[in-house]
């Protein structure tokens, strides 16, 4: 009788969790699954000169994984809720709503990777949740919490998945609800959507024990107008040249895509390695496949900053800006060289000097990675970024432990410490694009006609040229001969003249004003070499020596006010490229900064009426980053 | 049903050994709480979410195995409960509160009558309106590079208004926006400029957080205000949302009466 009864547990277990079946869905037989959306009467003509639209293209809900586990229950719905300005309730039980105007895009980003088991296997109805994987990694303590999470994120890392909860069913289900979850909130001229994924591969090259430990090789993968049935994740390959396979298939089968890389900053150096994934050389068919699979790069979010270094660059004073530096998942400081776009722009040059092509010719935009559907982008108005475990301002280490006062003698929690309170309140991406539309916003990533910002809603114009004449600049037509006569930002130049950028920022109304305005030139000469201008300051100041003198702007930090007297709602500037050597490679980049204001930090520890951290910044610069516009001697 | 009829006979003839033998088996214990009784309701449940899960009913041995797990189940979680385990289980009260909460998801979707809806639609018109939107073109004038902006805007010759003032970093040319999106864009003295102006004549100036504009109003869109029968399928659906949301918070609402809540410190 007992030998029966384990024999029938076991018949039952295989009959529910095994079977897992790798369907063949070829591109081909796919239909195309998202719809074109009606264009509506009351939409507004094209602008041939463009419009710049906000939006934030990395979010997760309860479907992700790490979501999920941090208690997270908002669902895709949620994320345009959100967007349009409605109010959702975070993990923490308070309410979130978005500080500022509705976005104009907007993208769900939940991981590939076991997408929608979660749910299912703390769902006492599914057998998902009866298979040996899903036993106690739900709870109520923190360390049960972080300790299912590794357990999960130990399988994403490795691409080995469980074989019991790896229902490619659920999560081909659950991709079709994303692509139609899409398509119900698209209002051309309203809000844009898209079927969208994260792709998770994790350097799987150190030991650090049985977790998601590793440096970050993550992308999101966006689809223009039609998806797939079946999406790619680190459990098909964990090698991220795998999935640009996979998309170029999908290309040629009507699903354009395009992948864009994220936190590069914590990818141990290999996010912008000069070889393959597997440590070989890179071919220029190599090359010309990333380039053609990841036109941008999503540089600034929630977990740092990925421009630039301090130790990369020594004399940029303003580089110091929300680093972030812990491995996913571990303390472990992940290598800086390889892990920075302002670096890797440079190196595209070595590469191409080699190949004859430049695989990091990228485009620039930030987004936020939000894990409760819905993000905080002003630094007053910051809830963090997973869920449960960084709800409250003191598990986020923005107020001392245990109810102290100060941070004298506490002992300080290690995950606040460590990863919370080096995240910052980040960011957005900006389009500059002819329509609200699907079509016009992708094509507008394509062609890299986009920036970057911190969280504010900083408008930024850069052109180059070589024949742009002064009085553009103050030419009320001056965006429309720009076009005619340069190109925007994430465009080329080449030839004989001397690259000229004429640049038009102007700030967020319900933001700070603007400081100033740098150039940044990157160019490789066997290792890569960059220089600063500032070429626009505020308050009527000129350069000295390349940079604006002080403004004098100040941020009250007990009050968080800032004068109100300087700073510039608008800069405009025509530089011409000082040190240009005719048949010499090189990249330019724009990037624009607010006046100080008091970081999220500081905000929170005034609410709670107690001291600030002591070792975080108490104000922050926020700030826009352009595409670069490229000079190509040939 | 119709696909588990075999099975089931299959299932009835060893439910009913298996059962026969569990008597004979524990004759010696025949208290009321050492009787296992299995629901055929149960299994056929059990045996239909198979059936979802794999695409065909279960076979013979498939379904014996289905029997034995449910009394294996039943048997820990009796036994569990009998050491108290249940209770002071956060995981197991979260389980059980999901579980109701599902409950209330699963009620039937209700459809109301259409004078109800229409009246429905009636008392929320405001929410299916479109605001009034205003078109409008401006001539920009930067604090930065002049000494007084208000004042040359004051004194610029419009007539030729495309090539004068600065450059703006957004169009010259706004399609119709609503007063709200004009002044999340641009501000609030400029929204109401621009809904206070009439159309075709040119404003004073007006500060933005950007500098100065004069400003003219192209063409102002009436607010629209759809009639029950264009905006039917959307005040359904919003209806339905509404009255599921309302049936949830009554039932919870009904179950917490039922209790006398005190807080302890």
């Amino acid at each position: 009788m007992r030998k029966m009864m384990l024999m029938g547990s076991a018949a039952v277990l295989a009959a529910c969790s095994g079977d897992v079946e790798t369907k063949e869905v070829t591109a081909a037989e796919a239909p195309p699954i998202t719809q074109a959306a009606q264009r509506s009467a009351d939409m507004p003509a094209p602008n041939p000169t463009r419009n710049v639209y906000f939006g934030d293209t990395h979010i997760h809900t309860k479907n992700s994984f790490d979501a999920y586990i941090f208690n997270v229950r908002v669902d895709l719905d949620d994320v345009y809720k959100y967007a349009m300005g409605e109010p959702l309730t975070h993990p923490g039980g308070y309410q979130i709503q978005l500080d500022g105007p509705p976005l104009d895009f907007v993208a769900s980003t939940d991981h590939g990777a076991y997408l929608g088991i979660l749910p299912l296997m703390d769902d006492p109805s599914s057998p998902l949740s009866k298979t040996e994987v899903a036993q106690g990694i739900f709870g109520s303590d923190p360390e049960v919490i972080v300790a299912g999470f590794q357990r999960i994120g130990f399988s994403v890392r490795t691409g080995e998945p469980y074989a019991e909860i790896y229902d490619r069913d659920v999560i081909d289900d659950t991709w079709g609800r994303v692509i139609s979850t899409a398509d119900k909130y698209y209002q051309p001229g309203k809000l844009t959507t898209f079927a969208a994924y994260e792709y998770t591969a994790v350097t799987n090259d150190t030991e650090r024990g049985d977790n998601f430990g590793g440096g970050n090789l993550h992308r999101n993968v966006f689809f223009k107008d039609s998806a797939p049935k079946r999406l790619f994740s680190v459990l098909d390959s964990n090698n991220p040249e795998d999935l640009w396979e996979w998309m170029d298939q999908q290309r040629s089968a009507g699903h354009d895509s395009i992948s864009v890389p994220h936190n590069s900053n914590v990818s141990n150096g290999r996010m912008f390695a000069m070889d393959m994934y597997d440590g070989s050389a890179m071919s220029p068919a190599d090359a010309e496949r990333r380039i053609r699979n990841e036109p941008i790069v999503e540089m600034t979010q929630i977990k740092g900053t990925s421009e630039t270094h301090p130790t990369l660059s020594p004399n940029d004073e303003f580089a110091d800006f929300e680093i972030y530096e812990s491995l996913l998942g571990v303390f472990d400081i992940s290598e800086v060289s390889g892990g920075y776009v302002r670096e890797a722009l440079a190196n595209g040059f070595g590469i191409q000097a080699e190949l004859g092509v430049n695989p990091f010719k990228f485009g620039m935009i930030g987004a936020s990675d939000v894990h409760t559907a819905g993000a905080g982008f002003t630094e007053e108005n910051y809830w963090g970024k997973v869920g449960i475990v960084d709800a409250t301002a003191e598990a986020r280490g923005a107020v001392p432990p245990g109810g102290a006062k100060t941070w004298d003698g506490v002992e300080r929690d290690p995950n606040a410490e460590m990863w919370f309170s080096r995240w910052g309140a980040s960011g957005l991406a900006a389009v500059w694009a002819e329509e609200n539309t699907r079509e016009s916003i992708f094509d507008s990533m394509r062609r890299k006609e986009t920036y970057a910002t911190s969280g504010t809603r900083i408008r930024l114009r850069v052109f180059g040229g070589t024949e742009f004449s002064d009085d553009m600049v103050s030419a009320a037509d001056m965006v429309e001969r720009a076009y005619a006569t340069g190109v925007p930002m994430g465009g080329e130049l080449s030839g004989a003249g001397t690259p000229q950028l004429l640049i038009h920022a102007a700030q967020d109304p319900n933001a700070a004003p603007l400081q100033r305005v740098q150039v940044v030139k990157v160019w490789y000469d066997g290792g890569a070499q960059e220089r600063i201008w500032d070429v626009a300051c505020s308050d009527g100041l000129t350069p000295v020596d390349g940079r604006c003198p002080d403004n004098g702007a100040s941020v009250d930090l007990d009050t968080c006010e800032y004068s109100s007297d300087k700073g510039a709602g608008e800069l405009r500037a025509l530089w011409t490229d000082p040190t240009h050597e005719p048949g010499k490679n090189a990249a330019y980049y724009v990037r624009v900064l607010e006046n100080p204001t008091c970081r999220w930090t500081t905000w929170q520890a005034n609410k709670a009426g107690v001291e600030r951290h002591p070792d975080r910044p108490a104000t922050v610069q926020d700030r826009a980053y352009s595409s670069p516009i490229w000079y190509d001697a040939e | 049903m119709k696909l588990l009829r075999d099975p089931l006979i299959h299932f009835l003839t060893l439910g009913g050994l298996l059962f026969i033998g569990h008597a004979l088996w524990s004759t010696h214990v025949t208290r009321a709480d050492r009787e296992l009784v299995v629901d055929t309701r149960e299994i056929t449940r059990q045996s239909e979410l198979f059936a979802v899960e794999n695409g065909r009913p279960p076979d013979d041995a498939e379904l014996q195995g289905i029997v034995l797990a449910y009394v294996e189940e039943e048997v820990l979680a009796r036994e569990a409960v009998k050491l108290g385990l249940d209770t002071d289980d956060t995981i197991i009260r979260r389980r059980l509160a999901q579980k109701m909460r599902l409950l209330g998801d699963a009620s039937a979707e209700l459809s109301p009558g259409d004078d109800e809806l229409r009246a429905w639609f009636e008392e929320r018109s405001e929410r299916y309106a479109v605001d009034e939107r205003r078109g409008v073109e401006h001539v920009f004038f930067s604090d930065e590079g002049r000494d007084d902006a208000k004042a040359d805007a004051a004194a610029a010759d419009l007539s030729n208004w495309k090539s004068v003032g600065d450059p703006f970093i957004i169009a010259r040319n706004i399609a119709p926006q609503s007063r709200a999106k004009l002044q999340q864009d641009y501000g609030g003295a400029f929204a109401r400029a621009a809904f206070e102006a009439e159309p075709g004549v040119w404003s004073a100036p007006v500060r933005s957080p950007f500098g100065i504009h004069r400003l003219r109003v192209t063409e102002v869109v009436p607010r629209q205000e759809p009639s029950f029968e264009a905006a039917r399928a959307r005040v359904l659906a919003d209806w339905q949302a509404e009255a599921r949301d309302r049936a949830k918070a009554e039932s919870l609402r009904r179950m917490v009466e039922q209790y006398d809540v005190v807080i302890t410190e």
